[in-house]
């Protein structure tokens, strides 16, 4: 207290000297009022929020946005970035012609890049194309995709690659965003995305975030939650996290533990909620069941690869082989004196799992004390474990009291992690033990990253095991229904799971992929292990191409680059983490030749004729029933019956189809607005609408309802929640009170259908016997603590965690060219703490050289400011191409979701001399 | 105009205007570090604002939705938390502004827009408490390109 009144009087001070020296000094005068600002509804162009936005243009720019008032997300109030939606169009190095890297007039992977049109550009590209897939079938080719594809966008890929191609090679960056959650989702209800939404914060009495660092990463969320906090005083925020962040300055409790210890806390506190009696027998006996799975799944590495670098083998090396540490021991309940090895595999079914009793549950937890969880997971050396362990008790009486609502959010602290599935699971552990889950107010809710990571990524399916609404390239009756929409022939859609975007960039070192087209995303900085991936792509014989705005690291290393248009500047949706979906008009042109990527899609489609990609392809690794071994049969013939022709195009077949020329352009819902789609092909129809209106075909009538198109458009609607049944939004999913597929008189019905078929067993295994079918119920997994693939030791000595600051967005490319975002924070800093720091002869200011077993790198030491790191570990956001992080990161991921960890790996710093 | 012939001059209007080919880009001339992929450049050192309150003229709105940028030292502002702001013991000051008091928080901020958007409050609203989420701080960074953004 002396503390701040201390400060406050320096302040006052300060303020009489500010008096003097302002004098004279007129306060700068806001700009007029804006005369022929036109006002268009839009959404933010950056996090998972999904904040409405008004979008003022005038002569053909975008002139400055707002925060949406009749928006219930952010209620007319956007965060710094969001306000900078109208700046990030306008960075002098947009892209506005196509880049090709040429040498004497033709292609050349060596040549610099000179600006080619359109046609040369999709000549060369197509002619590689051609090339790769004549040498390695559908597989050789490759698109990365992202959470910030449109929803059109997003659904053009799917028909381009999964229905023309007939590859699976289509995965988006959102696997390094949330591909964990949706394991989890998909194992423990059947059905992907969250089932509560943003009223939640609203309406409960404790909000814990868990590895989300609110303050910065969804600001607007943030906002309504300190907002309660403060009207509020019965109230609760605990920050757990594994170092003292922003959010912990608002937070009532910050916990920090030590990286990877989440499932321990978890696991502890699911045994408090036992122990006290505080299960929800009724929810638990009513619509739950507990399950397990495999304990030894490995580290998602790849296992011997003739690439790796001499000292990445020993991490490697782990992912084969495990000795328990004594910790593990104890936590799996065996002898802590004896040694313990495992054998273990990447290659196996890690995502197995099965039934097991209440009592083996039980059994699974008993290890997981106060004691030994609390000496295991304190992740600040300079805490008393008294203080720490009266902390987490303080938790589990949240938990555990049966008055009190909670809402646990989590972010990318639980999603890039080697046990990320694991560890979603066990939030709805605790959730669904509690009977704290489908009801307003009260429910684990994982948050997304990117702005139509769950509309599109997920909901769209641009992952490489995904088709639309939540089904999968490897269920014949899924790739039946699609066919079936798509109107193709039998047999047409690939069985096999493709590439995803981790193993795309290991196919592209091992020349297992030799052509990658990348929309809408920078994967060569943010995809860990980076030296490998970057060599790959400049040393070796393939074909990148990059779509984007801006120049970025990935265009770098490309063959050729070409210019997209921007939010603003097309039609589009997107579906935010509250299962809100939105769609935007057109505001303004796109700048130059830059073009929208459905049109860039529509157009390349055109380049191909059925006989190319139609006919009988390889496909190495696949076994289907009804498929010959290793082949995708022809379906040249069946094509015929469907009155197709051998010479029809893609664009034909896909893209302008009968029923896609039926929404006709001008369309009385566009309201004077542009499409420059529209008149960049040339055409009368409405490839956005349409697109919307297929997909949309997709998720009818089994609880993935949209509205129509126009729906939203409508001036009282901001975006509506799915399922939409009868225009009405659904708030609270799996609740028979407010979502109408919930069967009535159930309370909950956990209805998702996927996975819910499972044999029973222990904690060991399953046993021989029938499979139990599991309607209506969710699962309780039991998942056990684990040490991750590589931690700090006596050559590499710190932890390293990644992630972003509030200014930037993923890898900067749209807010570093926002000049007051730039200067609130120009480069990644690495944060170190001050003790370390001395160790080390480094003081603030100092360059210093950050080096891991995979690359090495050089930052400016940092010893303060919103991100406090513990002794032993350091801290470096990744929006910076300057301080190229992900070069030091290590490409392990949850061997379930493949979803990269970025958050610990070992490095060690010394002085730049 | 028919509706077609619209579309196709719109079309080739880019090309018309397109100026003459630019000079061959080599890779590490791309982007925002001038710098081959394969190099570890060493980052620039740049210093926080240092200035006191009220020292350093107001910098020029970017345009009249954007929350004004923070042209003072932060140092002894923060950490915002739930019982201390010291950010509003001289912007949320009531009265008129006199001459060389700070910035006086705007009236937007005392309207409780989601749940009491009709009428203005005594203190700033909880949803707008935490300052920085939308007022960034600055550095002496020079932009890292230009712009050509105009309100």
């Amino acid at each position: 207290m002396t503390l701040m009144l201390n400060r406050r009087t320096f302040l006052q001070a300060g303020f009489t000297t500010a008096t003097i020296g302002a004098t004279g000094l007129p306060l700068e005068a806001l700009p007029a009022e804006a005369k022929g600002w036109n006002w268009e509804r839009g959404v933010c162009r950056f996090c998972g929020t999904g904040c409405g936005i008004r979008v003022a243009s005038k002569e053909g720019r975008v002139v400055a946005v707002k925060g949406d008032i009749q928006n219930p997300v952010n209620r007319g109030l956007l965060c710094a970035k969001g306000y900078a939606c109208a700046q990030i169009l306008y960075g002098q190095d947009r892209l506005k012609r196509p880049l090709l890297r040429k040498k004497d007039g033709k292609f050349d992977k060596q040549g610099d890049f000179e600006e080619v049109s359109w046609q040369e550009a999709f000549d060369v590209m197509k002619a590689q194309w051609s090339k790769a897939h004549k040498a390695l079938g559908p597989t050789g080719v490759a698109v990365m995709g992202s959470g910030q594809y449109t929803i059109q966008e997003g659904y053009a890929a799917v028909k381009l690659v999964k229905a023309g191609w007939r590859s699976n090679n289509l995965d988006p960056n959102a696997r390094h965003c949330m591909a964990s959650a949706v394991a989890a989702f998909m194992q423990t209800f059947g059905i992907d995305e969250p089932s509560g939404c943003f009223d939640d914060i609203e309406l409960t009495d404790t909000v814990v975030t868990w590895g989300a660092n609110m303050a910065e990463m969804h600001p607007m969320l943030w906002a309504r939650v300190i907002d309660e906090r403060l009207r509020r005083p019965t109230y609760r925020i605990f920050n757990l996290t594994t170092y003292a962040n922003a959010t912990s300055e608002g937070a009532d409790v910050e916990i920090v533990f030590k990286p990877n210890t989440d499932l321990a806390i978890w696991n502890y506190l699911a045994r408090e909620v036992v122990k006290r009696g505080a299960v929800d027998k009724d929810y638990v006996a009513k619509h739950c069941v507990f399950a397990a799975g495999p304990t030894d799944i490995g580290f998602g590495l790849r296992e011997d690869s003739i690439k790796a670098y001499a000292a990445e083998k020993d991490t490697q090396a782990r992912q084969k082989n495990v000795v328990l540490t004594r910790d593990e021991a104890i936590a799996r309940g065996l002898d802590p004196a004896a040694k313990h090895e495992r054998s273990q595999s990447a290659s196996g079914s890690p995502q197995r799992h099965w039934l097991i009793s209440f009592e083996e549950f039980q059994k699974g937890l008993e290890p997981y004390t106060l004691d030994f969880v609390a000496a295991l997971a304190k992740g600040d050396p300079d805490e008393p474990l008294e203080a720490f362990k009266a902390k987490l008790v303080q938790l589990a009486d949240q938990y555990a009291n049966p008055v009190r609502k909670q809402v646990s959010f989590w972010t990318m602290g639980f999603n890039q992690h080697t046990r990320g599935t694991w560890v979603n699971e066990q939030a709805y552990m605790l959730h669904l033990l509690t009977g704290k889950q489908a009801r307003p107010g009260a429910g684990a809710f994982s948050l997304t990253g990117q702005p139509s990571a769950c509309g599109t990524a997920r909901e769209v399916g641009t992952f490489a095991h995904r088709l639309p609404s939540d089904m999968n390239v490897d269920d014949a009756a899924h790739r039946k229904i699609s066919e079936g929409i798509w109107n193709l022939p039998a047999n047409t859609l690939n069985p096999k799971i493709g590439s995803h975007i981790v193993q795309m960039m290991r196919d592209l070192e091992d020349g297992k992929v030799k052509w990658l087209w990348v929309q809408v995303t920078n994967p060569f900085q943010s995809s860990a292990n980076a030296n490998h991936w970057i060599e790959a792509a400049r040393k070796l014989d393939n074909f990148i191409v990059v779509s984007d705005v801006y120049p970025t690291l990935s265009s770098k290393v490309a063959d050729l680059i070409l210019p997209s248009a921007m939010i603003y500047e097309k039609w589009g949706g997107y579906g935010n983490a509250e299962r809100r979906t939105q769609l935007w008009r057109q505001v303004v042109l796109p700048p130059g030749e830059a073009r929208s990527d459905v049109w860039q899609m529509m157009e390349f489609s055109k380049r191909f004729t059925l006989s190319e990609v139609w006919g009988e392809q390889p496909v190495p690794g696949l076994e289907a029933e009804g498929y010959e071994k290793g082949k995708l049969p022809s379906v040249l013939s069946t094509a015929a019956a469907l009155g197709y022709k051998p010479d029809s195009t893609l664009y034909d077949v896909l893209f302008a189809t009968p029923a896609a020329k039926k929404f006709a352009w001008p369309d009385p819902v566009a309201d004077r607005k542009p499409n420059s789609t529209v008149i960049h092909a040339g055409i009368t129809w409405f490839p956005e609408k349409a697109l919307f209106e297929e997909y949309r075909r997709f998720g009818l009538g089994h609880g993935h309802d949209l509205a129509p198109f126009d729906v939203y458009f409508k001036r009282d609607v901001s975006g509506l929640r799915w399922p939409v049944v009868d225009g009405k939004e659904t708030l609270w999913r799996f609740n028979d009170q407010y979502d109408p597929y919930a069967k009535k008189g159930s309370g909950i019905d956990f209805y998702g259908k996927a996975l819910k078929k499972l044999p029973s067993g222990t904690l060991e295994g399953p046993k021989p016997g029938d499979h139990v079918p599991l309607p209506g119920k969710a699962k309780i997994f039991f998942r056990p603590w684990q040490e991750p693939p590589e931690s700090p030791d006596a050559t590499y000595d710190l932890w390293l965690c990644t992630g972003r600051v509030l200014e930037h967005w993923h890898s900067g490319t749209m807010t570093r060219r926002v000049p007051q975002l730039h200067a609130a924070v120009p480069e990644a800093l690495l944060f170190v703490h001050a003790k370390d720091a001395e160790k080390r002869g480094l003081k603030a200011g100092d360059l210093a050289w950050i080096e891991s077993r995979r690359g090495k790198i050089q930052a400016r030491v940092t010893l303060e400011g919103r991100t406090k790191v513990p002794r032993g570990m350091v801290y470096v956001p990744w929006f910076d191409e300057g301080v190229f992080i992900n070069k030091i990161t290590l490409d392990a991921t949850c061997p379930i979701s493949k979803e990269t960890d970025f958050k610990k790996c070992a490095v060690r710093i010394t002085k730049v001399v | 105009m028919s509706r077609l012939i619209l579309p196709l001059i719109l079309c080739a209007a880019p090309l018309l205007m397109a100026g003459p080919p630019a000079k061959p880009v080599p890779d590490r001339d791309l982007g925002l570090s001038r710098t081959s992929v394969f190099e570890v450049p060493a980052p620039p050192l740049f210093k926080d604002e240092a200035s006191g309150p009220g020292e350093k003229a107001l910098p020029k709105r970017i345009n009249k939705e954007y929350p004004p940028v923070i042209p003072h030292s932060l140092a002894d502002c923060v950490p915002i938390t739930q019982g201390t702001n010291l950010c509003l013991d001289c912007h949320a000051v009531a009265g008129p502004k006199k001459k060389g008091e700070a910035t006086r928080v705007p009236a937007s901020h005392y309207v409780d827009l989601r749940h009491a958007p009709d009428k203005k409050g005594a203190k700033v609203v909880g949803s707008r408490y935490v300052c920085l989420s939308c007022h960034v701080p600055r550095t002496d960074a020079p932009p890292a390109t230009g712009s050509s953004y105009r309100p």
